[in-house]
């Protein structure tokens, strides 16, 4: 269910944007504009993957604004941020908001095109890697409290037997609930099995601070 | 003749002792003959004597009357009086005086002398000084009653038409407003008529006898100083003296002299000359204030020949006053300017007067603008007679305003970078918006006409080479927005669309407004009368206010902003422009302070921007104020004057 990425442009100059997308049609990316924050908030549909233009300045609801709104809500759409006049508080304020990138008015292209290229590659990663953690929290989900007490053993590193005495359980019920595991969580081995247990509990997007 | 023998006779023989010893010289002739001779000697006299006299018995019938009696009495000849009754000669009044009391007088002491009338036989009244007494006849029993007549018909009507003609000398020098006195050489007052006793209070009989200065002065000796001392030498005098009361008095002094030259005293004449002499000194004052005043004065007839000068109008003609009287106005006019004059002068005789202003020329040929004001002058019957002008040289006044213009000008212009300087941000926003466009679209272009193989469309490259075209003009355009509006100018006064106007400031503005979030709304009507004046000042004006609109709106919190420019026509020659916001209006203090220099409630404000601007606004002959919004916010409202 791969969706094809789409450049979300944002911006009430009229030639502005259709220049943008113009140039962003050029080098064959799919691109959709908006005349204000709010028409782009009103169509927003967060499974739709791909990044989004956003001038800072415009009448009604300002870029920085927008930004924050889809914070909020969430969205880990990347945004570049355009500005025709950026002064450094505005830049460092939109970075920390978690801004992809701002760009000063008129860009080089190819640094436009490069910076979008980048953000939509983020944005796929962001959506695998939040598939992959979607998948292991679905498949611990799926897990029985006593398949959970032996997999955070197992993970722990503790043989069977062990597992075994503590839970006072024999060892081959021990057995039996880790095949369980390691099927439930299509885990190859135990490393594997580990490293899912590590993104289940830290599943940062690697662009957060 | 015998009667006045018998007359004779008797008055002789039986006339009263003093009579008779009146007489006796000539009885004591002695001879016969001297007595016949004095006998008729006598009846001659009383024949011709031009006295009337006659005798009557004691019943009153007539004896004798001689031809003067007979004369007065209207009696043809004594002869037809002899036997009448003399009473009948009495008309009923004066006869029952006869009666009553002189024949009883006359009886008893023997004479009575007293005025009666008598009446004519032709019934004229004759007025009479009647000398009756009584004479004897021969026997001593024998009684006459003689009277002398004495007529004095004409002399009461001398004197009555004396005393008539004196009350009407008297109630002529009684009716003049002057104090009119005769005293003599000792200063006592002979004579004053009723203004002079009135003067102080008096009727003019309480004045006679006393001094002149005991009455007037208060004095008990002669004035020092009095002004008839000359006239004791004969002349007559005018001198002035001011009263203790204030008052000024022309005092005229003439001697009168009797037959022989001598003086007997003086007549003073005094004029209440007080409301002259204001008069007078006022003249004088209104004189020497036209003549001394810096502003030029002239006279002039219908037809513009000059009828006065006062020396400014001269002077700022380099002329002398003399020099231009009688002239034409034209010699102060070049015959260019001589059209301006001949249309004042029509419009002073048509409307009553002109004021404006015009140039002048001097002697040397050089001109000067003056501020001239001219009135139709009327004679007491409202025809227009000539004109009065009043001439200012405004030759400094149109420097020191020249000066000032500029000196606006420099500082208009200094605002202008300065708030250039504080909204470049928004104007380089304003330029990146088509550089970027114009960007973007190229490389597109490059990008698609050097990809391998794909053939691009041209029709789609056509369409948007075009909006790049477009946009490349928009940038070029706000350029030379900010060029106009930062170049080095002169203030240069045209005719134009202040529509025009607010469209070139919103241009100005829409970066810094949407910056801010805030709706810019033009609500200007299709047709507007245009105004004169200095566009780009005006677009100064008009871009401060909508700068301080914004900068209003950027601390408002929430709801919708919406910046308003309006320009309407208030009548024919008024057009008013309004900027109108949904800021949080302006506190009371700031109200109070909002025109006055160097009062800002920006941060950064240096608090001039409005001050300049209702300076340029007054200069346009406009207004500068602002009103509160019924919900929220400030209108700011200007005026200007349409175009003539």
């Amino acid at each position: 269910m791969q969706r094809e990425a789409t450049v979300f442009v944002v911006d009430d100059d009229e030639a502005a944007r259709v220049m943008l997308q113009f140039l962003l049609g050029s080098v064959g990316l799919g691109s959709e504009g908006f005349t204000s924050a709010q028409k782009f908030l009103d169509h927003y549909d967060p499974d739709r993957p791909g990044c989004l233009l956003l001038d800072v300045r415009m009448p009604g609801m300002s870029g920085l604004e927008l930004q924050s709104r889809l914070a909020c809500q969430g969205s880990k759409l990347p945004i570049i941020l355009l500005t025709g006049h950026a002064d450094v508080p505005m830049a460092v304020h939109a970075v920390r908001a978690g801004a992809f990138d701002f760009l000063e008015k008129p860009t080089n292209d190819q640094v436009l095109l490069d910076r979008v290229q980048q953000a939509i590659a983020l944005d796929r990663t962001q959506r695998l890697h939040q598939a992959a953690y979607d998948g292991i929290i679905r498949r611990l989900a799926s897990l029985t409290a006593k398949e959970r007490e032996v997999m955070d053993r197992v993970v722990a590193g503790k043989a069977n037997r062990q597992i075994a005495a503590e839970l006072g359980v024999s060892v081959k019920a021990i057995e039996a609930r880790r095949a369980n595991v390691m099927s439930k969580m299509e885990a190859q081995s135990v490393a594997d099995l580990v490293r899912m247990t590590i993104a289940a509990s830290a599943p940062e997007d690697p662009q957060a601070d | 003749m015998s009667k006045p023998q018998g007359g004779q006779s008797g008055e002789r023989s039986h006339a009263d002792p003093s009579r008779r010893s009146r007489v006796s010289p000539t009885s004591r002739l002695g001879r016969q003959a001297d007595v016949q001779k004095e006998s008729a000697i006598l009846s001659e006299l009383v024949t011709a004597s031009e006295f009337a006299f006659g005798w009557a018995d004691l019943e009153g019938n007539v004896v004798y009357l001689n031809p003067a009696a007979c004369r007065l009495l209207d009696v043809p000849s004594p002869e037809d009086a002899i036997g009448t009754n003399f009473r009948s000669f009495y008309a009923a009044g004066p006869l029952q005086e006869l009666d009553a009391q002189v024949l009883p007088t006359v009886l008893r002491e023997g004479k009575w002398i007293g005025e009666l009338p008598l009446r004519s036989a032709q019934g004229r009244t004759i007025q009479a000084i009647q000398n009756i007494f009584l004479i004897h006849g021969q026997k001593e029993t024998e009684r006459y009653i003689a009277n002398v007549i004495t007529d004095i018909t004409d002399r009461q009507q001398t004197e009555e038409a004396l005393r008539r003609s004196e009350a009407e000398k008297t109630l002529i020098l009684n009716s003049t407003s002057e104090l009119i006195i005769y005293r003599d050489s000792e200063y006592a007052v002979r004579w004053a008529n009723e203004s002079a006793a009135a003067s102080v209070g008096k009727r003019p009989e309480e004045l006679v006898g006393r001094k002149c200065y005991e009455i007037w002065r208060a004095r008990q000796i002669p004035c020092d100083q009095c002004p008839l001392a000359d006239v004791a030498e004969g002349h007559s005098i005018e001198s002035e003296l001011v009263g203790s009361d204030g008052r000024t008095w022309l005092i005229h002094g003439t001697p009168v002299r009797g037959e022989n030259d001598e003086t007997l005293g003086f007549i003073k004449v005094m004029t209440d000359i007080t409301e002259r002499k204001k008069a007078e000194q006022r003249l004088h004052l209104l004189s020497s204030a036209v003549e001394q005043s810096s502003e030029g004065i002239a006279v002039a007839d219908l037809e513009g020949h000059l009828l006065f000068v006062n020396r400014a109008f001269a002077t700022m003609h380099g002329y002398e006053p003399e020099q231009v009287l009688g002239k034409h106005l034209s010699v102060f006019h070049t015959p260019e300017q001589m059209r301006v004059v001949d249309e004042a002068n029509r419009t002073a005789q048509e409307t009553g007067e002109f004021h404006g202003e015009v140039w002048h020329a001097r002697r040397d040929g050089s001109v000067f603008p003056a501020l001239m004001q001219k009135s139709l002058l009327r004679d007491e019957a409202g025809t227009p007679i000539g004109m009065i002008g009043t001439l200012q040289d405004v030759t400094q006044q149109r420097r020191a305003e020249e000066l000032t213009r500029q000196r606006e000008a420099e500082l208009a212009h200094a605002s202008r970078l300065s708030m250039m300087g504080e909204m470049a941000s928004g104007i380089v926003h304003e330029v990146n918006q088509p550089l970027s466009a114009i960007a973007n679209g190229a490389h597109a272009c490059l990008r698609l006409l050097t990809a391998e193989g794909e053939g691009a469309d041209p029709k789609q490259f056509a369409g948007k080479l075009h909006v790049i075209a477009e946009q490349a003009e928009r940038a070029a355009q706000i350029v030379r927005r900010l060029r106009g509006f930062v170049a080095k100018w002169e203030p240069k006064w045209s005719n134009f669309d202040v529509c025009a106007a607010i469209r070139e400031t919103a241009a100005f503005i829409v970066a810094q407004a949407r910056e801010g979030g805030v709706e810019v709304q033009l609500d200007l009507p299709g047709c507007l009368p245009p105004v004169r004046g200095d566009m780009v000042q005006i677009e100064q004006v008009i871009l401060n206010l909508a700068r301080n609109s914004l900068d209003a709106m950027e601390e408002e919190q929430g709801g919708a902003r919406h910046l308003t420019f309006r320009a309407s026509a208030l009548d024919g020659e008024v057009v008013e422009v309004a900027v109108e916001d949904t800021g949080p209006g302006l506190t009371p203090d700031a109200a109070q302070k909002a025109f006055e220099p160097f009062f800002s409630t920006k941060k950064m404000g240096m608090g001039i921007g409005l001050s300049i601007s209702r300076s340029i606004i007054e200069a346009h002959h406009g207004c500068l104020w602002f009103t509160p919004n019924p919900e929220r916010g400030a209108t700011f409202r200007f005026t200007l004057k349409s175009a003539p």
